[in-house]
């Protein structure tokens, strides 16, 4: 669609500016898709990596923790749990990534679950409870990666339409903008000259 | 009174008390294990109770015994005055025996606690739970007989 | 009460004859393997209950109320404390083994106070209500209707500890505390003595693994090790970066080798513990085993006791597995060995 300009020479060499600013800026868009794409795909892989280890370890610390509860008094196993020494603590930071930002949970501390005595708890508590307390580190990170996943996505997303509506419209647009300009002014040019050689006419007629 | 005579009532006395005090020992084990299990299971009573009465046999035995000898004496009567050598005859028999009662009636006394024992948890082994204090009966009955054997040899 | 003395020959007192009649009516009553089995067998959690419910003892547990699997074991083991209290002539071994219960709980309020939280996992077994042990806790002297014998353990066991104490070190010291007066009143005479004995050894067995198997630092070992086991606790410390593999030939016990070497066995293939935890029990079931042949003495009391936490565990790895949908043959094998 043309664009609704005026049809002089100013605004002509003006469009033809921002043309080629807008295909030059098409152009890095268009590579920053790609490397987003190429991030956001690295990403998942690296996500469904995480989230089987996860799955595995939880897997592993509830098998054991099963075992535990088929031969202990509920109430040994609630004192034995209910109390671990220190707590969770997670800091958070911005990262950039291709200048998009991400957020990430960084884990400072974990709690030590093995405070209770060894010799009313079921020896299988202590390899449970190794695997639950091993997963926390490794959901963080699945955490930032999924969140990260998410963030790429949308960036990815944007750019896209970006990059299609410069390449699907405004490009085009300009382009005809431009054509329409020029043809405008050859027009104008022509009716110019057309004026002038009857203006001679008459002159020497006269 | 002679001492022949002394010894022999020594005699009658001591067999009575001792195989007494076994027995009393004895079915006091065996009472105190099947009042355990009948206040648990009133029904079970009926079975218990030869099985406590078991050791209580010596006492009885013990009594037999002494009660042959103030016949023989006529102690009840007008007693025979006996001479020495009978009346440590008479004490030797009826002291002796009285171990076998006693302590047979005490041992006993533990094997029927071990029978409650077996036929709370096997109602049904009713007769094998009795067989086992009967064999310490016999060694109380072959005192008994050994006793009768001589008794029936003192001449008095 | 005053003060009795035990003979010290087993199965030679007879001032519990009466007792061991009543214990043998009730051993009778005990959940045998072969119904342990058709409990086994049931495909629902309901369907064991039913079963469950069929047996004297816990048809009135189960018919009185909905409760949950863990009520009512945990009623049924203070009923059979109860039971034998009653006739136990007040004899501290007995009331030692439920003293168990009671040190779980002083755990249990020791560590809600030191947190500022509600405690929770009280258990009703032990002699003390919550109640009586909260009064106990502030008062910090006997009176009232407490139970003389644990208020007075109570009291020794909380004196040994500090106010500075982290958890971990609440539990450590009051597990010491239970074991020494475990080993201490059940030592009447020589059977029960290695009982008791044995007891600890095998809780240091597991400790000692446990200890290596998580990497634990030495010193907590040394700290949990219980005393009085036939194992000398030097053994263990001299020992602690000895391979189970290379340690326990090193043990003189044919039994304890045994259990090791099949527990590592097991652990190489399946990679858990359990079944060090099923054969520790084992062992010492088996041990008291022996108990059941006693006619005189306090040691049937201590088997029968021993014989409804088995019957109690057996029932709830049924319970709980029943209601998890685990499968039966998963269950036999963490299933203890049975006392009846």
């Amino acid at each position: 669609m043309r664009l609704n300009v005026n049809p002089n020479r100013m605004e002509l060499l003006k469009l033809r500016k921002r043309l080629a600013l807008a295909k030059r800026g098409h152009k890095l868009l268009q590579d920053k898709q790609e490397q987003l794409m190429r991030y956001f795909l690295r990403f998942v892989s690296r996500a469904r990596e995480l989230r089987k280890q996860v799955q595995d370890k939880v897997d592993e610390g509830l098998r054991r923790f099963e075992l535990c509860r088929l031969v202990t008094p509920e109430k040994f196993l609630i004192n034995a749990l209910s109390h671990p020494a220190g707590e969770l603590k997670l800091k958070v930071e911005v990262t950039r990534l291709l200048s998009v930002r991400i957020p990430r949970l960084e884990l400072e501390s974990q709690p030590n679950p093995f405070t209770y005595g060894l010799t009313h708890t079921p020896s299988d508590l202590d390899l449970s409870l190794k695997a639950l307390s091993e997963t926390v580190p490794l959901m963080m990170e699945l955490v930032n990666v999924e969140k990260t996943i998410v963030i790429l996505s949308e960036e990815i997303e944007k750019t896209r339409r970006r990059v299609n509506a410069l390449k699907f419209v405004f490009i085009p647009n300009m382009v005809e903008t431009v054509k329409y300009i020029k043809m405008k002014l050859d027009e104008l040019e022509r009716s110019n000259v057309n004026r002038l050689m009857r203006l001679k006419e008459l002159v020497f007629e006269a | 009174m002679e001492l022949g005579l002394v010894l022999a009532i020594a005699g009658i006395i001591s067999v009575i008390t001792i195989s007494g005090i076994g027995s009393a020992i004895g079915v006091g084990l065996a009472g105190q294990a099947a009042a355990g299990v009948i206040s648990e299971d009133p029904e079970k009573f009926g079975k218990m109770i030869p099985i406590i009465a078991l050791p209580g046999t010596q006492g009885f035995y013990g009594f037999v015994m002494g009660f042959l000898v103030i016949n023989k004496l006529n102690l009840l009567g007008a007693a025979k005055s006996i001479p020495i050598q009978q009346g440590w005859q008479l004490f030797a028999i009826t002291f002796v025996v009285s171990f076998v009662q006693c302590i047979s009636a005490i041992h006993q006394g533990k094997v029927s606690v071990a029978s409650v024992g077996m036929l709370a948890k096997r109602p049904e082994e009713m007769g094998k739970a009795m067989v086992l204090p009967v064999f310490v009966e016999i060694y109380a009955i072959l005192g008994l007989g050994a006793f009768f054997l001589l008794f029936q040899a003192i001449e008095v | 009460m005053k003060e009795r003395k035990e003979s010290p020959r087993p199965g030679s007192d007879t001032r519990y004859t009466y007792a061991v009649g009543r214990i043998k009516a009730l051993e009778a009553r005990l959940i045998s393997p072969a119904e342990m089995e058709r409990l086994l067998e049931e495909e629902t959690l309901a369907g064991a209950f039913r079963a469950l419910g069929e047996f004297s003892d816990y048809a009135e547990t189960i018919a009185a109320e909905k409760k949950g699997p863990e009520e009512i074991l945990e009623e049924q083991l203070a009923r059979a404390y109860d039971a034998v209290s009653e006739f136990s002539l007040g004899s501290n071994a007995i009331q030692t083994l439920r003293l168990k219960y009671d040190f779980h709980n002083l755990k249990v309020l020791l560590k809600a106070r030191l947190l500022g939280a509600e405690p929770d996992g009280f258990s009703k077994i032990g002699f003390l209500s919550l109640e009586e042990f909260n009064r106990l806790l502030a008062e910090g002297t006997v009176g009232g209707e407490v139970d003389r014998f644990a208020a007075e353990a109570i009291l020794t066991a909380l004196s040994e500890v500090d106010d500075g104490d982290s958890l971990e070190r609440i539990e450590v010291v009051l597990d010491k505390s239970y074991y020494r007066l475990f080993l201490n009143n059940l030592s009447v005479n020589p059977f029960l003595e290695e009982y008791a004995r044995r007891t600890i050894d095998l809780i240091n067995l597991r400790t000692f693994w446990r200890v290596q198997l998580m990497d634990w630092p030495e010193e907590r070992l040394a700290e949990s090790l219980l005393h009085g086991g036939t194992i000398q606790k030097a053994f263990f410390t001299a020992n602690v970066a000895t391979p189970i593999a290379d340690f326990s030939p090193k043990l003189t016990d044919d039994a304890y080798r045994r259990i090791l070497r099949e527990a590592k066995n097991a652990y190489q293939t399946k990679g858990d513990l359990s079944v060090l935890d099923k054969l520790t029990d084992d062992f010492l079931v088996e041990f008291l085993r022996r108990a059941k042949y006693y006619c005189f003495g306090l040691e049937p009391l201590v088997g029968y006791i021993a014989a409804k936490e088995n019957e109690v565990m057996q029932l709830r790895v049924i319970l709980h597995g029943k209601e998890k949908a685990l499968l039966a043959d998963s269950l036999r094998e963490v299933l203890r060995r049975s006392y009846a």
